[in-house]
Parts: C-alpha cells; sequence; structure tokens
C-alpha cells in the first residue's frame, strides 16, 4: 500500500487541529510504506487549506468543489469521497475523527469494500511488506488490541488528540488539482436545519490550553461553580467526566472520554474524578496531569504527574486563593 | 354513723341531667362510629393477639407512664399527675354511678373516707397541677415541638380547667351546706368550702351549688360529647394503639408476595392496614417524634408528625368508602391520589429510616413503614427514584453492589492478609463468617476497617471466612428505599450462597447487613445466627481471647449508629470494648443510645446527595464534638463516611479521628 | 411507526482494572465473575426509542440483539422496559462476527420485521468500540444514516434528530425509513422498569432467528474487515509515578499546586 489519502472535510475558516491531525497520521504512514499523500479537500474550504495541507506533508493536493457540498450533508459528502478515492486510487484513507467523519467512515468504507476501523492511536507502515499495523485501545482503554491490514483499500480514523501534529513546512510544493464528481442533489435524504454552539465554560475543550475537569466527586453542580471559577483565573476551560454528564450537573457537550471529547491540552487538573480507564482515554493526549481527590488510591494518581490528596470543597477554594496570590505576586 | 353522703342532696329534675348525658352519649358513640368505618377501610394486619400477652404489655406501659416518666422527667410528670388524676376521678364517678343507679351501696365507711374522700380530693389537686403545667409549657416556655398552637389546644385546657375546679367547688359548697362531719378527708374541698362560706350568705351558697353542679354536669357532658371529634381521642385510641403495637424485631419491614401481590406498596389511604388508620388517630400532637429526626432538623421537608397528621387530615377528609378518584395531575393506572398530592414524593426521599420518631412516640405510631410503603409505590409502581438513587440501583442490579464506578474489587482489601475466602476455597472449614458489606469492600476508608476487623480476629485465634466475590449486597439499601423486588432478588441469592457453603453464624461489620441478615432474612427463609462485629469481639474480650492494652489517647465519645442501637438494641457492647483494658473510657454525647441522632447515612441516604436544608452529619458532629473528645468511635461504615466528613467540616483547627471500635481495638491488641 | 432498536450484551465496562484479564490466545476479555450488561450507548438508544414513543403516544418498538443464549437477559430488560417485542440472533450459528457481519445479520432481521421507519443503535459498543455496525447497517438496507443522535422527535412526516457535533448540536431533518446511531445524554439515561412489566418480562417466550429464520449463509458475512489480521490483544502497563504534593493542610497543598503549576509553565 502507498497511496494514502487524507480527507478533509471543509469548514468555516482556516485549517484546525482535526485537519492537521488526519494530515499528519496520513504523513507518517505514507512515510514508513514508502509511499506519497494526497490531502482530498472535500467542499469549499478556505484558500489557504491548500497551503496548509501542502506544509503539513501532503504531496498532492485535490480539491473537490462541487455545488451541492456547500455546507456537509452525509450522503453528497460519502458520495464525493467515494468518487474521490477511486479517482485517486486511494489505498488507505484517513477520515477526520469529528462527527462528519465518524458518521462517513462506515458508510464509505462499505461503498468502496475497504476494511475499516475507527478510533486508532498509531498505524504504523511497512515498507517491505505495504501492511499497516494498527493499534486501537479496546474495552474501555483496559486493553489494546493490534490489527495488521495487508489488504487495500483501508479507511481510518484516528482517536482524536492522539495524533501529534507533524511539524509544518511553510512553504512546502504540493501539485493541486481540481477533482470533478458527479452530484445529484435528489441522494441527499437529510437536512440539517439547526445548528448549535454549546462552548463549554470556556474554550472550545479540543482547543483548550488548560482544562479543569470535575467528576462524580463533585457531588453536584455546584461543586462546578469552583471550577468554573479556577477555570476563569486560569484561563482554561471546564469539562467533565461521563458520570457528572450523566447527572445532568453539567451538558453532555462538557464529557471527556472513550466517549466524549479527546482533548490535549498543556494542563488536565481533574477534580474528583476517580479516573475510570474510559475517562483515561479522553485524556491521553494532555502534557500534565495533575489530580486533586480525597481517595488516596484512585487510579487517576496513576495516570497523573502529581496530586493533592484533599477534599475538593476545601482544597479548590484554596487553591484560588494561592493562585490569585501568585498573580498578585507576578504582577509586582 | 357510717360515712357517706348523699348524692344529690340539693338537686332537684334529676331526669335532666341523665337526658343530656344520653344525648352526649349518642354524639360521643356517632363519633367513634365514623371513625371505625374509617379504620374498617384499611387491609388486614395481625396485631390482636395473643391477646393476654397485649393485655398485660400494654396495661403495664400504659399505667406506668414509663415512656414519658423515663425520657421526658418534668413533662412526664405532668401527664402522669394529669393520667392518674383523671383515672382516679373516673374511677369515682363510676364508684357514684354504682351507688345511686344501680343501688348498690358502696359509697360508705372506710372506703367512703379513704377513696372517695382523700384519694379523690387530692387527685384532682394533682390534675390540676398538671394542667397548669401543661399550660406554662404551652404559653409561657412555648415548647416548639408542640407547635403550632390550636385554638381546640387552649379550650382543651381550658375546659379541662373549668371542669376540675368547678368540681372543687361544688364540693366545698357540699361540705359547708351540709355541715358535713369528715372534712379531714377532703381537704382541698374544705379549703375551697371555708373560701366560699366566708363570702357568701347559705342561701347564696345554695343558689350557687345548685347553679355550679348543673354548669359543671354540662360542661363534662359536652366534653365527652368531643372526645371522639378532637385529639381527646387519644384518650382511648393511644391505650389501644399500645395494645396493637408491633411485637417482632423492631424495624422489620413486612415483605411483599411479589408473585400474588396485586399492588405493590401504598398509593391509595385505604391499602394502608387497619394499624396504620388506627395509628393516625392515636396521635396526641406531642411532636416528639420531631425532637430527634435528623430530617426535621436539618429543615427538610419531612416532619413525621405533619405526615401523620397530613394522613390523617386526609382520611378524616373522605367518606369512609375509601380514597377519591386522583387529582388531575396524575394520569394513568399508576395515579395516586395520596401519594403526591398529599405526601409529597420529597418528603418521603427525606427519611433515612433512622427510627428516632418510633423510638419516641409514647403512643407507637410506626412511621417509617408507612414512608418505606409510599416509597414502595413510588419505586416498584411508578419507577420514580431521585436521580441519585438511580445510579446506585442501577449498580446493585447489575453489579450487586451500590457502589456506580466503584474502581476497587470486592477482595482488593484483603491484599496481604492470609484469610480464607470461600469463594477460592470452597471446601474450606470455618467456625464464623465474616460478612464484609459492600461498604467494607470497596469504600476506601471503610477498607482500612475491613482490615483491621479482620487482624483482629485473626489475633483472637478465631477460625473465620469471608465469601470474597461471591458476597452481595444484603439488599438493605433496596429495601429501605422501598424496592422491595430488587431486596428479595438479592436476599435470595445471598441465602442460596450462604446456604451453599453452609454457613451458621455470621459476624456482619455493617449495622445496616446486619439488622438484614438476623431480622429480615428468617422471612426469606435464611436463618442465621448473627452478630454485629461488636458484640463479637466484646464477647472475645470477655473469654479473654482478646487483651486489649489500656487506652493511649485521649477521650473517646461514641456514636450509636440507628440500626445497631435503636433497631436492635445493642448499645452496652460498643461501650465495653471501648473501656476495655481502661483508658478514658467513653464520653456520653448530649443524645445517645435510644435518642442518638443520625448520622444522615441510612435509608439511601448514603447514596444520595442532601439537596436542602443543613447537613445531617454536620449537625451530629456537633453533639459529638462537643463531649471534648479526640476520637469519635463509630461502629457502622455509613456512620464513618458521614461523620468523617461531617468532623472534618465542623471541627476546624482541631485534630479529631473518627475510627471504628474495631480499629480502636486493633491498636490497642498489637503486641 | 415501527422502531426498531439493536443492543449487544457486553461484559460489565464498569469491572475494577484490579479483575479485568485478557486471554491472550483467544483475544478476548476473560468473563470471570463480571457480570453481562446491555452496552451503555444500547441503552441510551432503547431510551431515545421509549421516549420517541411516549412523545408520539402509539408506535411499537422491536429490539434485536446478535448474541449467545445468555443474550436473553439483555432482551428481558428491554421487554421490561416495555418494547413490544424481543428478537434474539443466534450467534452462535454465525463464529467470528465483525461489524460488517453483525451489519449484514441485523439487515436481514430488520427485513423481515419491515416496515421499520428508525432503526436504533448505540454510538459505539462498550467493549470493542468500533462504531461501525450502525453506518454499515444503513448501507446494508440503503438507508440515511444520522450518527451521535440524543434525541428524536417526530416532525410531520420526517423526524427531528438532535445530535451532537464538535460544536455543540444541530438538529438532522431525515424521513423514515432511516438508521440512527445513539449517544449519552442527560436527556437519555436509562429508566429504570416499573416491577410489574419486569415481572410480565419474565414470563414472555423470546424467540430466536437463525440462519434459515433469516435466510443468510454464516459464510456470506464475511466482510473486508475479515481480511484483517487479529495479531494481538494485551494490557497496556502504566507506570507513572505521581508526585504527591504535601501539606498540613488544604493551604499549604494550594500553595504546593499553585508552584507545580507555575513549573509547567501555566501559571
Amino acid at each position: 500500500m502507498k497511496n494514502v489519502v487524507a480527507l478533509l472535510i471543509a469548514a468555516p475558516g482556516s485549517l484546525r487541529r482535526t485537519e492537521a491531525e488526519v494530515l499528519s497520521a496520513a504523513r507518517r504512514l505514507a512515510d514508513g510504506l514508502g509511499g506519497r499523500v494526497t490531502a482530498v479537500i472535500l467542499g469549499a474550504a478556505d484558500e489557504s487549506w491548500t497551503a496548509d495541507a501542502a506544509a503539513y506533508g501532503a504531496e498532492r493536493v485535490a480539491r473537490v468543489e462541487h455545488a451541492a457540498l456547500g455546507s456537509y450533508q452525509a450522503e453528497l459528502a460519502v458520495e464525493a469521497a467515494r468518487q474521490a478515492c477511486l479517482a485517486l486510487q486511494a489505498e488507505v484513507c484517513f477520515v477526520p475523527s469529528s462527527t462528519y467523519g465518524l458518521e462517513l467512515a462506515p458508510v464509505l468504507a462499505q461503498k468502496l469494500g475497504a476494511a475499516v476501523v475507527a478510533d486508532v492511536t498509531a498505524a504504523a507502515g511497512d515498507a517491505a511488506t505495504g501492511a499497516v499495523k494498527i493499534t486501537k485501545p479496546v474495552y474501555g482503554g483496559k486493553a489494546n488490541s493490534e490489527l495488521i491490514a495487508r489488504q487495500a483499500p483501508l479507511v481510518l480514523a484516528m482517536r482524536s488528540r492522539a495524533v501529534a501534529p507533524v511539524e509544518k513546512k511553510a512553504g512546502a510544493a504540493a501539485e493541486v488539482m481540481k477533482l470533478d464528481v458527479q452530484l445529484d442533489a435528489a441522494l441527499a435524504k437529510s437536512t440539517i436545519v439547526e445548528r448549535k454552539t454549546e462552548a463549554a465554560g470556556g474554550a472550545r475543550l479540543e482547543d483548550a490550553r488548560i482544562i479543569v475537569s470535575g467528576g462524580r466527586g463533585l457531588g453536584g453542580r455546584e461543586g462546578f461553580a469552583l471550577l468554573e471559577e479556577l477555570a476563569g483565573l486560569l484561563g482554561g476551560s471546564v469539562g467533565a467526566s461521563r458520570a457528572a454528564c450523566d447527572q445532568g450537573w453539567v451538558p453532555a457537550s462538557w464529557q471527556i472520554g472513550q466517549t466524549g471529547k479527546k482533548v490535549a491540552p498543556e494542563l488536565y487538573l481533574a477534580v474528583g474524578i476517580s479516573g475510570a480507564s474510559q475517562h483515561l482515554v479522553g485524556i491521553g493526549g494532555a502534557k500534565h496531569i495533575v489530580a486533586v481527590n480525597k481517595d488516596e488510591k484512585a487510579p487517576i494518581f496513576q495516570a497523573a504527574e502529581a496530586g493533592v490528596v484533599e477534599d475538593f470543597k476545601t482544597f479548590i477554594p484554596a487553591l484560588i486563593q494561592a493562585v490569585k496570590k501568585h498573580k498578585a505576586a507576578e504582577g509586582k | 354513723m357510717t360515712p357517706t353522703r348523699e348524692v344529690y342532696f340539693n338537686i332537684t329534675h334529676v331526669w335532666v341531667m341523665y337526658a343530656i348525658l344520653a344525648a352526649a352519649l349518642a354524639i360521643f358513640a356517632q363519633g367513634w362510629y365514623g371513625l371505625w368505618r374509617r379504620w374498617r377501610m384499611g387491609q388486614p394486619a395481625a396485631r390482636t393477639e395473643p391477646v393476654r400477652a397485649r393485655l398485660l404489655r400494654a396495661l403495664r406501659q400504659v399505667f406506668s407512664q414509663q415512656t414519658l416518666l423515663k425520657r421526658y422527667r418534668a413533662m412526664g410528670i405532668f401527664h402522669a399527675l394529669f393520667f392518674w388524676g383523671f383515672g382516679v376521678l373516673f374511677l369515682a364517678t363510676t364508684v357514684v354511678f354504682i351507688h345511686e343507679d344501680l343501688k348498690i351501696p358502696i359509697m360508705r365507711g372506710w372506703f367512703y373516707l379513704i377513696f372517695q374522700s382523700l384519694i379523690v380530693d387530692l387527685f384532682g389537686a394533682f390534675a390540676i397541677l398538671g394542667i397548669l403545667m401543661a399550660f406554662a409549657h404551652r404559653y409561657v416556655y412555648r415548647a416548639k415541638r408542640l407547635k403550632p398552637d390550636t385554638r381546640d389546644d387552649a379550650l382543651m385546657l381550658f375546659v379541662i380547667l373549668v371542669i376540675l375546679t368547678t368540681g372543687y367547688v361544688i364540693e366545698g359548697l357540699r361540705i359547708e351546706l351540709t355541715h358535713d362531719p369528715w372534712t379531714a378527708w377532703s381537704p382541698v374541698g374544705r379549703a375551697a368550702g371555708a373560701l366560699l362560706a366566708g363570702a357568701l350568705s347559705t342561701e347564696a351558697m345554695r343558689g350557687l351549688h345548685r347553679a355550679t353542679w348543673w354548669f359543671h354536669a354540662a360542661v363534662v357532658f359536652g366534653f365527652i360529647a368531643w372526645i371522639p371529634y378532637s385529639k381527646l381521642r387519644h384518650l382511648f385510641t393511644s391505650p389501644a394503639n399500645i395494645y396493637f403495637q408491633n411485637l417482632e424485631p423492631k424495624g422489620v419491614l413486612q415483605p411483599l408476595d411479589m408473585e400474588k401481590a396485586e399492588r405493590l406498596g401504598v398509593s391509595r389511604l385505604e391499602q394502608f392496614t387497619w394499624k396504620d388508620l388506627f395509628d393516625l388517630d392515636s396521635c396526641t400532637e406531642c411532636g416528639r417524634c420531631e425532637v430527634n429526626c435528623p430530617a426535621f432538623l436539618t429543615t427538610k421537608p419531612l416532619s413525621p408528625k405533619a405526615l401523620i397528621l397530613d394522613l390523617r387530615k386526609y382520611m378524616h377528609s373522605m367518606g369512609a368508602g375509601g380514597a377519591a378518584e386522583p387529582a388531575a395531575s396524575v394520569q394513568g393506572e399508576e395515579a395516586s391520589p395520596l401519594v403526591g398530592p398529599v405526601i409529597r414524593e420529597d418528603t418521603l426521599w427525606s427519611c433515612t429510616t433512622c427510627r428516632a420518631c418510633m423510638e419516641q412516640c409514647p403512643v407507637m405510631i410506626e412511621q417509617v413503614p408507612k414512608i418505606v410503603d409510599m416509597r414502595r409505590h413510588l419505586v416498584m409502581e411508578r419507577a420514580e427514584f431521585p436521580d441519585d438513587l438511580q445510579a446506585m440501583v442501577r449498580s446493585l442490579e447489575a453489579r450487586a453492589h451500590p457502589y456506580p464506578g466503584a474502581q476497587a474489587s470486592r477482595t482488593d482489601w484483603m491484599q496481604g492478609l492470609k484469610l480464607t475466602d470461600l469463594a477460592e476455597q470452597p471446601g474450606a472449614e470455618f467456625e464464623v463468617l465474616f460478612w464484609v458489606g459492600c461498604a467494607g469492600a470497596l469504600n476506601k476508608r471503610n477498607q482500612e476497617v475491613t482490615r483491621a476487623l479482620a487482624q483482629v480476629l485473626t489475633r483472637a485465634g478465631v477460625k473465620f471466612a469471608v465469601l470474597g466475590r461471591e458476597e452481595r449486597c444484603t439488599g438493605d439499601p433496596a429495601r429501605r428505599i422501598g424496592y422491595e423486588f430488587l431486596f428479595q432478588q438479592l436476599a435470595q441469592q445471598n441465602i442460596a450462597t450462604l446456604d451453599r457453603f453452609k454457613v451458621k453464624t455470621v459476624v456482619a461489620a455493617c449495622p445496616h447487613c446486619f439488622h438484614t441478615l438476623k431480622n429480615e432474612y428468617p422471612q426469606l427463609g435464611g436463618n442465621y445466627t448473627v452478630l454485629h462485629h461488636s458484640e463479637f469481639l466484646e464477647k472475645l474480650v470477655a473469654e479473654g481471647r482478646l487483651k486489649p492494652a489500656a487506652s493511649e489517647s485521649g477521650a473517646v465519645t461514641y456514636h450509636d449508629p440507628c440500626y445497631l442501637g435503636r433497631y436492635n438494641g445493642v448499645y452496652d457492647a460498643p461501650r465495653e470494648l471501648l473501656a476495655a483494658g481502661g483508658g478514658a473510657g467513653c464520653a456520653e454525647p448530649e443524645w445517645n443510645r435510644g435518642n442518638a441522632l443520625c448520622c444522615g447515612g441510612g435509608g439511601g441516604f448514603s447514596f444520595m446527595e442532601e439537596k436542602s436544608g443543613t447537613r445531617m452529619n454536620q449537625n451530629r458532629a456537633k453533639q459529638l464534638l462537643a463531649t471534648g473528645a479526640e476520637t469519635v468511635g463509630v461502629a457502622c461504615p455509613f456512620c464513618m463516611i458521614m461523620l468523617e466528613d461531617g468532623v472534618k467540616s465542623v471541627a476546624g483547627e482541631k485534630n479529631v479521628q473518627v475510627l471504628d471500635i474495631a480499629e480502636v481495638l486493633e491498636r490497642r491488641t498489637r503486641s | 411507526m415501527h422502531l426498531v432498536v439493536c443492543l449487544k450484551q457486553i461484559l460489565d465496562p464498569e469491572l475494577p482494572p484490579g479483575e479485568f484479564r485478557v486471554d491472550a490466545q483467544k483475544k478476548e476479555a476473560v468473563r470471570g465473575s463480571a457480570s453481562l450488561v446491555i452496552s451503555v450507548f444500547d441503552e441510551n438508544a432503547l431510551e431515545t426509542a421509549l421516549q420517541l414513543r411516549d412523545a408520539a403516544g402509539q408506535g411499537k418498538i422491536t429490539a434485536l440483539c446478535v448474541g449467545p443464549e445468555s443474550a436473553v437477559d439483555a432482551l428481558r430488560r428491554a421487554l421490561s422496559l416495555r418494547v413490544d417485542e424481543a428478537i434474539r440472533i443466534r450467534e452462535e450459528e454465525f463464529p467470528a462476527l465483525d461489524g460488517f457481519g453483525t451489519a449484514r445479520l441485523l439487515a436481514a432481521a430488520v427485513r423481515k420485521l419491515e416496515p421499520a421507519d428508525l432503526v436504533f443503535c448505540g454510538r459505539e459498543a462498550g467493549d470493542w468500540h468500533g462504531a461501525m455496525v450502525g453506518g454499515l447497517l444503513a448501507g446494508e438496507l440503503q438507508r440515511p444514516f444520522v450518527s451521535l443522535v440524543a434525541g428524536a422527535q417526530r416532525a410531520g412526516e420526517k423526524y427531528a434528530l438532535r445530535r451532537q457535533t464538535d460544536e455543540g448540536w444541530e438538529t438532522v431533518e431525515c424521513a423514515a425509513p432511516a438508521v440512527v446511531s445513539v449517544t449519552n445524554d442527560d436527556a437519555n439515561q436509562p429508566r429504570i422498569p416499573k416491577v410489574k412489566d419486569n415481572m410480565m418480562a419474565f414470563r414472555r417466550q423470546i424467540p430466536a432467528w437463525g440462519a434459515a429464520e433469516l435466510g443468510v449463509a454464516a459464510a456470506s458475512l464475511a466482510g473486508p474487515n475479515a481480511a484483517l489480521e487479529f495479531a494481538s490483544l494485551y494490557v497496556p502497563k502504566s507506570e507513572r509515578q505521581c508526585q504527591v504534593l504535601g501539606g498540613e493542610n488544604a493551604e499549604e497543598k494550594a500553595a504546593q499546586m499553585a508552584k507545580k503549576l507555575a513549573e509547567i509553565q501555566v501559571l
């Protein structure tokens, strides 16, 4: 397998971390396989995406622009992707680990007759055999599975925030092409009638530099008010474990873990989170994990580099004071 | 001359009195009939037999006035004075009836002098004293538990005072007018007579006597007629309710036959038993049930008194035929005119089932089973739970423990200890089964207690085993929240396991497990000798198998767990353990033993966040810290969780540790 | 309105890590004393379908489960929550099923159950996290697929599906028939059955469909993923040393923490 496609779905603005991860995963695999990367941009993305795709290592950038690809629509996007993959003779196709990418992956795979694996944490190529070794955590992160793909085609979705972007080479050249697809608007079976942005307590969790996150141990909404105060002070966002979201203390969109957001902040401060493996799965990309928990044996301390054993009710107000003090001292 | 007196010496047209009496009695009977028809709506309950044993017990409890005298010295004296005063006056009236109406002349001679004159004269005065104390209590000291004051309350006391004082006026006037030669036997009456004689002429006295006599009779008859229509009915219903009291072990909930039961729990008033309905009319509104209620004290939406009174008001408001149709807000097959419209859901979810109300109630009203009955309806018929409990229930269903998200396994605490785990060694020999409990196995702090207890048992050379991963929740939290179905499933599985390993004796480290295994498993065919670890350890110390050293730490106080103390009467064993080997002994908190305040962890509360009011655990922690103790001894894993938290939040700078008695003993038996 | 909900029975995902073991030969987790439960998102899917039916006031729900004999417990649970029918698909007749095979089996069952307006699946199973069956099933049935749905309502002839996106929420309108995958939200937390329904469910017979009933041969189920070699399954080791920030009280610990935050340059 040599022909690697990085499928990007157009979104307003410039290219984001999500797309950078797709390109980077494709670049790394292609390097292993001794192959090359074609970035396929579905829909009318900003012009800058072409150069950025090249900067992330795509040798070729194929822009698929069609009147029917204005904004994402599932059936049309799948059909466009299918035609692009066929036209480019894609052997491995990486899709974004976004809502749309993951929705499209199985349907696309089926249409292409491709094997499909999602939530992949590593995909390594072997140039000699042309095989791809896929690592995918299973059982809520308690185990890892390894799969070997020897046949094309293959559709892969990397786990969000599990891929560190490759170094960006500004000004890298790429072959740019326009790819025509035949789309019948009648294919569309669903319509998005309303879009609502619901930010977590701060920036988008996936992009947040600092995340203060709470779990079952907070015992209720009130605990999260404290976390929001702290996050505000640190310039971060607030996240939550599944237990806290299921209780309805905070919206489901704050959820971090296997089945929520995958995040990669500089600092992940886990408060009252025991650290079930399903949760740790979502914070594997965090650079520094720091935990606060009453229970010194909580598994979160095994994932954290530093921790405080204390009741959050007394600790967080004290930390808020300490941070204020620190800031005041710096301000002088 | 034989001492006696003429009954109607100054009264004519006595038949008028009999006519009024007949009318009063008719009203009286009509009132009782209405009440009786309402009680009869209830379901059957076996609360009448054995007659002899019940009667003897009830007579002893009623006539000794022991509950009140023991717990409430001042008010107990008032009530006893009142009770005995009225009792004697009632007897005296009966004597008059026998003497005058049945024409059996018994009111004469020494009997007349000693009983009918002296004793009656004095007890009347006692009753007046009692009534004055009651007035003072209600209107001078303004006891909180008696709130709200109603017009009826004031009127009742006033009417009784009028009856008693007019009685003395009549007696005094009679003494003066008849120149009674035996006045020495009626000191109060004589004094009243002398007072009046000083101010009035003979004719005036005669007229006053006649008027007062009729007035007195009319008020007495009015009072009699009023009895079934007011809380005065407790004169009869309270003693009867004591006769109908529960004779089973305390706190045992009645099982439901899941296969046959047509309905699960109580959603309409008439689904309560007749005894439950009778309870409502036995209430004297004394408010003692509120005094130790952890929910009421932390301003949660539950007052055991209001619960009973709301139910009573509802019962009286309805016809004797049964509940009206449900309010429009609740539709469908599970609609209830009772749960929701009359008793709010959050009221039911505020009870920790600590039994403080039942322990306090002088007339043995059973609040907790009623709450659980209504919870059963909510949980099993409507599948309505507070959110926190849903997670607990789902965990019980899927994993047979109530700790959702638990990261520990049931055997983690055993690491490094050499124990007999029957799940791993099914054929191993043992004498005693150590029932660890979910909290003891899965809660981090209580794992330490479990280890300490296992170590102490090992030191004493006890051949014990644990069930390891074969142990399941006893079902206590499910049963208390009303999920009888799940309780029975868990209990049956546990009974099968216990029987499979031929378990005879169980030592439980958790009072909730202990109570359920000991008193409730027999309902489902599980019969074992069950001991709480405090009882078992105390036995080991008494037998000399454990020799604790003297305490080195400072003062220790002890918190009685509800399910150990109030439910099972185990008060002394833990205290003796704390005192064993000498040392500071046990400093009692202000509320202790039967009056101990619940930590707030029972009845499912260990798995719920307190959403309203102040914190129950902090309330109790304050009482415990007030003893000045440096160590708080507990004997229950829920108390441990609640009080450690509570002590931490109210202790401030002071370093107070919460230890289970097993940990205290473990420290004192290290060699 | 006929709704079909696909359930999977899995090893309890809340099994404490200390008890979790894998069989490296068979390449699956060891059951041990762990319970079997309905995969969490499938419970959310069932709840979403129940809410849709509750709101519509009518409609039929059928629960499907590809699984061994033990899977009747999962289907009983669904029956106790008042689904109308529950059918087991005999997994034992179809060895080595992957996402493609499962999707084909479910598709065959759904065809037998037609008309089926909406087919609900969980977004992913709580054991293998494949997150594929919903989309593949839609492909097999040639129906539109909407993922990460947390609530469904009727909107005239169509259905309004509220679904999670990276930025928040969006509403997708889609006509039946369609396939949706469901994610968790506080709005679709699974309910607890009424005891009466629970007991009724225990008396129900649960039909099991195999190759004969579905008209599907085991050999025809292999999809492209059959070409992947399942090389290994192992429990990863994590040996991270946690630095405990000590102190006499919360204030001291907080000061330590502030220092740490400054060290890692987030403060």
